[in-house]
């Protein structure tokens, strides 16, 4: 049986988070962010860590096997007991194989064996494989955007379309469980993409940053002068 | 047999205030959590989160008025009156309490990073003590008719 646990501290304890491509700065530390993650359920809080082990933007090791993400895939379906996390990490894994398989098939490469992507589309696109989008584009519209994207070699295009696609599903997690846990995973993966996004981004950031002190100095000295 | 219906009258007496501080408990609760956390946010303007946490506190308030009308000796003429009227405020006050005391969390969770909705953010909130008030005010009204 699902517990419904209410956060009513640690979610106003969280600040509103911008949505990521509107913004320059993360509203609060990843320290801090672990401090206020802290106030949850045990159970929660392991649910939520292993998560972020398999989909964070930040926790990829590239030594990692398929197989290893296969088997921390399997085991975070049985053992996870929110229904809208295991939604979300379906999600956001079964999008990772879809652009395998694309990037597979744009790379000229045959129908994949063995064990090459996980959730519950892979045997429909190894059978349709000669499809140019594997009959699922009733099931994600984005497919057309991000082949486009693919054919023209725009990897960070490719990579924020995924990532506004879990922030709308995100939102929409938050917004049906208010202080509920999945306003808290949602805040917690947000948080992720931001800081992924960001970092793509982090020269411009730093030279904005040295711009913006520049102009508070000169005004500073202008007002005193 | 008539034991049993006095004893529900009597139940009926004390259901406003008991179901009412139940309700005020578990919302002033969640309000109060809300508040804590909010404060961990915001630098100032502390002491308007704690004042919209205690909202939820006059169903208690309306539960001890609602108790005083209806005490009068019980018999098994007005025990069915008492217990009707008195369990269903009870369950009003205990809804309306714990209804409102989300809506109040949920203000102080958009007014910590927007303090200009701060206003229309408790707009909620008051609609639900006016529900509460509602109940608070017909049972007043029809207590007056059950016999003494």
């Amino acid at each position: 049986m699902t517990v419904k646990r209410r956060y009513y501290q640690l979610v106003s304890s969280l600040p509103a988070i911008p949505y990521f491509r509107r913004t320059r700065l993360l509203p609060l530390s990843r320290r801090r962010l672990e401090e206020r993650l802290a106030l949850l359920h045990e159970e929660d809080l392991a649910d939520l860590t292993q998560a972020e082990g398999l989909i964070s933007w930040r926790r990829q090791p590239i030594t990692r096997t398929t197989e290893e993400i296969g088997g921390m895939y399997d085991e975070l379906m049985a053992t996870t007991r929110n229904p809208a996390l295991k939604s979300i990490v379906e999600y956001r894994m079964t999008m990772r194989t879809v652009l395998v398989a694309f990037r597979l098939k744009h790379q000229g490469r045959g129908v994949p064996s063995g064990r090459w992507g996980v959730g519950p589309y892979t045997r429909m696109i190894e059978s349709r494989w000669a499809d140019p989008e594997f009959g699922l584009v009733a099931v994600f519209p984005w497919i057309p955007e991000a082949l486009e994207y693919l054919n023209q070699g725009d990897a960070v295009a490719l990579e924020s379309l995924g990532m506004d696609l879990i922030w709308t599903r995100l939102s929409k997690i938050a917004d049906e469980h208010p202080f509920g846990f999945e306003q808290v995973f949602a805040f917690a993966f947000k948080w992720d993409i931001l800081q992924r996004w960001l970092s793509y981004d982090a020269e411009k950031a730093r030279q904005r940053f040295e711009d913006l002190i520049m102009e508070v100095t000169i005004d500073h000295q202008e007002l005193f002068a | 047999m008539e034991p049993l219906v006095l004893s529900m009258g009597w139940l009926g007496i004390f259901s406003p205030l008991a179901l009412g501080a139940i309700g005020s408990m578990i919302g002033v609760g969640r309000g109060g959590l809300a508040a804590a956390g909010a404060m961990l946010e915001v630098e100032a303007g502390y002491g308007r989160f704690v004042g919209v946490s205690a909202m939820p506190s006059s169903q208690t308030i309306y539960g001890i008025v609602v108790m005083l009308t209806l005490n009068r000796p019980v018999t098994l003429a007005n025990s069915p009156g008492l217990f009707v009227l008195g369990a269903l405020t009870g369950v009003a006050l205990l809804v309306s309490a714990m209804a409102q005391g989300s809506a109040c969390a949920a203000s102080i969770n958009a007014s910590k990073s927007k303090a200009e909705v701060f206003g229309i953010s408790i707009a909620p909130a008051a609609v639900i003590e006016g529900f509460a008030v509602f109940v608070f005010v017909f049972a007043l009204v029809l207590a007056a008719s059950i016999p003494t």
